[in-house]
């Protein structure tokens, strides 16, 4: 039971395991899996039922396909297809020739206006189109299928109606609009807001043929240029291998191709070529060295050859399935490009041309070669360095969708690989630690905090961030001395720095003193009357303070219109709370009202249940006319 | 839901991998034993001289037994099968007498294989009518020869798949056989009962009747493939697209990323709004995606690398949408490493303006819409694999439980807050739940007409999602699963879903494209599978088997099943599902691609 696929993780030598393991390895060597199904397409019978038409129709291809994308390419009134396959031709057109002339359809384009509410693109928005007293619906979809985008164009096909009796369109987020003027036949772009159907501009008449699809013949052949440099194990025999790069060559003297190949060779100037025969595998004496050097000898073949062993041969064929997938045999002729290192860099299965090898011995000796680039078979761009992948960035990635807990994991994780005793590597340690310790101090884990700001501090004592969070958590975490000594430190650094003179408010408030937190914020608004976090805290604390000697509504309303004056206030839930928390105090719950209402607008579409209820409920209080004191929450 | 390991104990746990590992070898098993070795065709001319390859590094396909599951009637089953293809090359071929002489028993019955009452559906369509008995056939040749008179010309194709077996006791065997035959404009989807009884080594027809018959006829040549003309005059197509996966996967490196599976999309938009539709196609690691502009006569033209948009990352979906509202469609691409957000300049070039990680997730199908009425589109993106690099090269992930699994990567929704800021509200939304499902597509649409737009999406081996928005009501763009009571939880391999209204009663309905197994079909129906297993869990592992859904929207917040009545669930190995109007009668059909992996083994099972 304790290997059972059904209840738990599967373990490695477990026959769950071993039975994808088994199906892969099968599939890797050649196996079909459920291989050679033919397309389907199912005619709809009135919507009663529908009929398996896929050959009738000229649907049912053979392929492995995979996506599906819809739209009328020849904008001949019918809808074609275009398909991906995993077989050959890996893209495929499917041109449609049901369209009676392009009369027994229409066509529209929804195009959504923001003053309708509604982005350009009308993703959701349902066009209804009545025609012979039915309706018919269909809505724009921005992908759907499997890793598919059909046209944006609405396609419906008539049938044997000849007039469209009405077309409405629900758009998201908006009115339903009646546009007028489409006919049966037509193309029409559907503007919001503008009622009539515009003519949209028809593409030319010109009509593809249908042509036979010749796909290339099937290839063995492959050049291989490897994006790293593969080892050979030590204990080899290579005969006759030169110093400096050197090209192995597998042949047979049965091998006609190998032989030209050989010649080839033979005639070109200088290649490092170790020509190495086959034919004495395993023991068999196929071939004499006498017989298999005069061969050589007579396609010009200046070089010694010499005989593989099945070694080599394994060695060899194991550099290809290590690297590539889709490895069969070890064909001949084949021939492996090793640079002065005895590395294989190159891997030609089949016959190659002496200009390619030549080409790539010069290429070898290139000091600027991108490896990857080198190693695939056309050229385009790789997204090196558009991602930011380091384990902060990742981490903020985690942070960002709410998974702090996975944020946490990968910062831990990721402290075995940061760090190093050098300068570096100490101070992304540090990194690491800052962000650990914001994870852990949102999730109110004080002790954990502290103790990372404080190693971040070790790694990096200029990282002022860790300083200030560290203040902070020891004052959340009630360590009170320890705090207000760190602030002590901070403030010497540089007395007068209002960035410290709020953290020391801030520290007084976590601690409870709130009429030393508002003194110290009052301080640092005396050097800088725009530090906002700072008229954030005065205006809560002059609201909202348990303490009434401390609250002053006329004060808190003065601040709070500073408050609401910062950028982004008026779309800032929190600060338009505190606005509102302000004006209840000074008695002038409409205003207060109307803020709070402001703030649920803006905290409803994605705020969380707790903030969401609190707000509702201090709304309640606001119209009950009592202001909101904080011991009462 | 409970495990079966807990409930069957210890003793079961033997069955229940043999009848696990019988789902997933069995296809394999039997294509293998049936297939061909290498086609000498196959290889490249020059090496075919002699044949060429080094001594003792061929590879021999593993000899399978079909009986290796612990099935009998799987062997029976091959061995029948072998019987089928000579009654479908008789067909073809048109010599029926000759073809089939030896394979019935003495006194063999068969019902006519053509009815004589038809029920008609249109000009286009009829059938056997249900529960009606067909007469007698003087004999089977004359039934089979009746069945190939409704060709005027000679069928192009027929398959025989046996979809149903059981014992009949006395070395007899009764088998369901799907059996459909073709030519351009015509087909016939039948369905036969057939005993055969075992003589010696050979399995002979001892009766045959016609359960199901349905005959279609429509205009000759209604689709035809344009590819060589739209295409084939572009280098980068030709020598890219022309060639199969598995050409590529033998000259790049499994490291570039790229897949045996081939699963790459593509997606269709006017980038620079000249009325006329291009194409972005994703392309496997070490390819580079292609944007091809369309021309006025038709053709493509490549501008991938002008553009910007020639990644060689892998790619597996990409996505049109006019993300900043300037009227020109912007392009996500769903990479290897996440999702690359670029921004359309005028129809001339894409640049990189943004790019979004996935919290554990490697990027499939991506999916557009204002998810919370604010006028500018937000994305979804199913993140099938939880890490980019740990599984995507190989063929299989490890579900677990293999019915119902939820270990696979996160699928995230990116709000956008304009000026390119995108920010996953994925948690913060509720669509955190059930998130880790493998999850191979998504669609939105407004299910239940409350105004705003709800998803679905479809999961391989497990339960799917509906994810409805309760925006419209509360303000709050909350989602939650609703797949239970809607009745769209599909316990089966969802590869794509896609909605419309097939019955055009102006609500949208759902279909879903799932993988669809003759074998699993075959196994999964018989007592001793699962055997110990509640009948909930084998009933989830039959639906496993079972084929794509059309989920019918009654119109009450809830959908009814209804692919298997209405004939729509045999999609095959199921990938893209769309509906579509092909022939403009006013009704949407249904299109799906499917095929997992065809190699040179194999012949039309």
């Amino acid at each position: 039971m304790s290997q059972s696929p059904l209840g738990e993780e599967p373990k490695p030598g477990s026959t769950y395991i071993d039975a994808f393991g088994e199906l892969a390895q099968r599939i890797r060597k050649g196996a079909s899996f459920s291989g050679r199904e033919r397309n389907c397409a199912f005619l709809n019978l009135g919507g009663k039922s529908f009929a398996d038409a896929s050959a009738a129709l000229g649907l049912d291809l053979e392929q492995d396909s995979r996506g599906i994308a819809l739209c009328d390419w020849d904008q001949d009134g019918d809808i074609d297809l275009w398909m991906t396959n995993r077989t050959a031709p890996r893209i495929q057109f499917m041109r449609n020739e049901s369209a009676a002339a392009g009369k027994n359809s229409v066509a529209f384009l929804l195009v959504g206006d923001l003053l309708g509410g509604c982005p350009l693109d009308a993703a959701g928005a349902r066009l209804v189109l009545s025609v012979g007293g039915t309706d018919r619906v269909q809505t724009v979809h921005l992908g759907d299928g499997f890793l598919s985008q059909s046209s944006r164009w609405l396609h419906f096909g008539l049938g044997e109606f000849g007039k469209i009796d009405r077309v409405v369109v629900h758009w998201p987020a908006g009115e339903a609009e009646a546009f007028e003027g489409a006919e049966v036949g037509g193309r029409y772009l559907l503007k919001q807001l503008t009622g009539k159907a515009a003519a949209a501009q028809r593409r030319g008449s010109k009509v593809l043929e249908i042509k036979e699809l010749v796909l290339p013949e099937p290839t063995e052949l492959a050049r291989i240029w490897l994006s790293e440099p593969a080892d050979l194990p030590t204990d080899l025999t290579i005969p006759n291998l030169p110093n400096g790069p050197a090209l192995l060559n597998l042949w047979a003297s049965w091998c006609a191709p190998c032989l030209a190949e050989l010649k080839a060779f033979g005639a070109a100037d200088g290649l490092p070529i170790v020509p190495l025969n086959t034919e004495n595998l395993e023991g068999n004496e196929g071939i004499s060295a006498k017989k298999a050097n005069a061969i050589l000898k007579s396609a010009g073949i200046e070089q010694a050859g010499g005989f593989a062993d099945t070694k080599l041969i394994e060695a060899l064929d194991k550099v290809i399935t290590d690297r590539i997938y889709r490895h069969r045999n070890m064909p001949l002729p084949a021939s492996f490009l090793l640079d002065k290192d005895r590395r294989v860099r190159v891997i030609y299965k089949g016959k190659v041309e002496v200009a390619t090898v030549v080409a790539d011995l010069k290429k070898l000796s290139e000091a600027n070669i991108n490896p990857r680039d080198a190693a695939v078979p056309f050229s385009g761009r790789w997204s090196d360095g558009i991602f930011k992948k380091h384990p902060i960035a990742v981490a903020g990635t985690y942070r960002e969708g709410g998974y702090d807990d996975d944020a946490r994991e990968y910062l831990q994780r990721s402290l075995a690989n940061v760090g190093g005793e050098n300068a570096g590597g100490k101070l992304r340690l540090a990194d690491v630690h800052m962000r650990l310790g914001d994870i852990d101090r949102d999730a109110g884990k004080h002790e954990s905090a502290i103790n990372h700001y404080r190693l971040a501090i070790a790694g990096n004592p200029q990282l002022m961030p860790a300083r200030i969070f560290l203040t902070l958590s020891l004052a959340e975490a009630g360590r009170s001395e320890e705090a207000l000594q760190m602030v002590a430190n901070l403030k010497a650094v540089s007395p007068g720095n209002p960035n410290f003179l709020n953290v020391e408010a801030d520290v007084h408030r976590a601690l409870g003193n709130e009429a030393q937190a508002a003194t110290g914020y009052r301080a640092v608004l005396a050097i800088n009357h725009r530090y906002i976090p700072a008229i954030e805290a005065l205006t809560a604390i002059l609201a909202t303070s348990a303490d009434a000697g401390i609250r002053d509504g006329v004060e808190a309303v003065k601040m709070a219109e500073h408050l609401g004056g910062a950028p982004g206030a008026r779309v800032n839930p929190r600060f338009l709370l505190t606005i509102a928390d302000a004006y209840a105090e000074s008695g002038n719950f409409d205003t207060a009202l109307h803020e709070a209402g402001n703030a649920l607008k803006y905290l409803l579409p994605y705020g969380d249940d707790q903030k969401i209820s609190r707000l509702q409920k201090r709304i309640f209080r606001f119209k009950e006319r009592k202001p909101y004191h904080v011991e009462q929450d | 839901m409970l495990l079966v390991s807990e409930r069957a104990g210890c003793d079961n746990s033997t069955m229940i991998h043999r009848s696990l590992k019988a789902l997933l070898l069995l296809s394999v098993g039997l294509l293998v034993c049936c297939g061909k070795k290498n086609d000498p065709e196959d290889m490249n001319t020059e090496l075919r001289d002699s044949e060429a390859v080094v001594p003792g590094t061929e590879v021999e396909l593993l000899p399978d037994d079909p009986g290796e599951g612990g099935w009998e009637t799987e062997s029976w089953s091959a061995e029948i099968q072998t019987q089928l293809n000579r009654i479908k090359s008789a067909l073809l071929d048109g010599n029926i007498e000759s073809a089939l002489a030896g394979i019935e028993t003495e006194g063999c019955q068969s019902t006519r294989l053509v009815p004589q009452k038809r029920e008609e559906f249109g000009d286009r369509v009829s059938r056997l009518p249900a529960g009606t008995e067909e007469a007698p056939a003087e004999s089977f040749a004359q039934a089979l020869v009746e069945l190939r008179e409704l060709f005027s010309q000679s069928p192009r194709h027929a398959s025989a798949k046996i979809v149903g077996i059981s014992s009949a006791g006395n070395n007899k065997a009764d088998t369901r056989v799907a059996f459909q035959i073709d030519a351009a404009g015509i087909q016939v989807n039948s369905q036969w009962d057939c005993r055969w009884q075992q003589e010696g080594r050979d399995w002979k027809l001892a009766s045959i009747r016609l359960a199901e018959f349905e005959e279609v006829r429509v205009p000759a040549g209604a689709f035809a493939d344009a590819t060589e003309s739209a295409a084939g005059q572009d280098t980068t197509f030709r020598e890219q697209f022309y060639r199969s996966q598995d050409h590529w996967m033998a000259c790049i490196e499994m490291r570039m990323g790229i897949d045996i599976s081939g699963w790459q999309g593509l997606a269709i938009a006017d980038i620079d709004g000249d009325g006329l539709e291009d194409i972005y196609v994703s392309q496997p690691g070490g390819l580079p995606n292609r944007l091809y502009r369309h021309r006025p006569d038709g053709t493509l033209a490549d501008v991938s690398a002008k553009f910007g948009v020639d990644w060689l990352d892998t790619t597996h979906g990409s996505l049109f949408a006019d993300l900043d509202n300037d009227g020109d469609p912007d392009l996500l691409v769903g990479a290897a490493d996440g999702i690359i957000i670029m921004e359309n300049h005028g129809g001339f070039q894409f640049e990189v303006v943004a790019t979004k990680l996935l919290p554990a997730g490697l990027a499939y199908s991506i999916a557009a819409a204002d998810i919370d009425q604010d006028s500018d589109l937000d994305f979804f993106v199913c993140g099938y694999t939880p890490r980019a690099g740990v599984s995507r090269h190989h063929v299989f992930v490890h579900p677990v439980p293999f019915h119902d699994a939820n270990n696979g990567g996160r699928n995230a929704l990116f709000r956008n807050d304009g000026d390119w800021r995108f920010t996953d509200v994925t948690r913060a939304t509720g669509m955190d739940e059930k998130n880790t499902r493998f999850s191979y597509a998504a669609t939105w649409e407004d299910y239940d007409l409350d105004g705003d737009l709800d998803l679905y999406l479809a999961n391989d081996f497990g339960r799917n999602s509906l994810y409805r928005n309760d925006f419209s009501q509360s303000g709050r763009v909350r989602f939650t699963d609703v797949a239970d009571e809607a009745g769209v939880v599909d316990i089966a391999p969802g590869m794509s879903a896609c909605w419309g209204d097939y019955n055009n009663d102006g609500h949208a309905d759902l279909y879903v494209g799932n993988m669809f197994s003759s074998a699993g079909n075959r196994i999964a129906v018989q007592p001793e599978f699962l055997a110990g297993a509640d009948a909930a869990t084998r009933g989830e592992f039959l639906r496993h088997a079972g084929g794509n859904s059309l989920f019918k929207n009654t119109g009450d917040g809830k959908f009814a099943d209804v692919g298997k009545q209405l004939g729509v669930s045999g999609g095959r190995w199921a990938w893209s599902s769309k509906f579509a109007d092909l022939d403009n009668d006013g009704w949407q059909d249904i299109v799906v691609a499917n095929g997992f992996i065809t190699q040179e083994d194999t012949g039309d099972l």
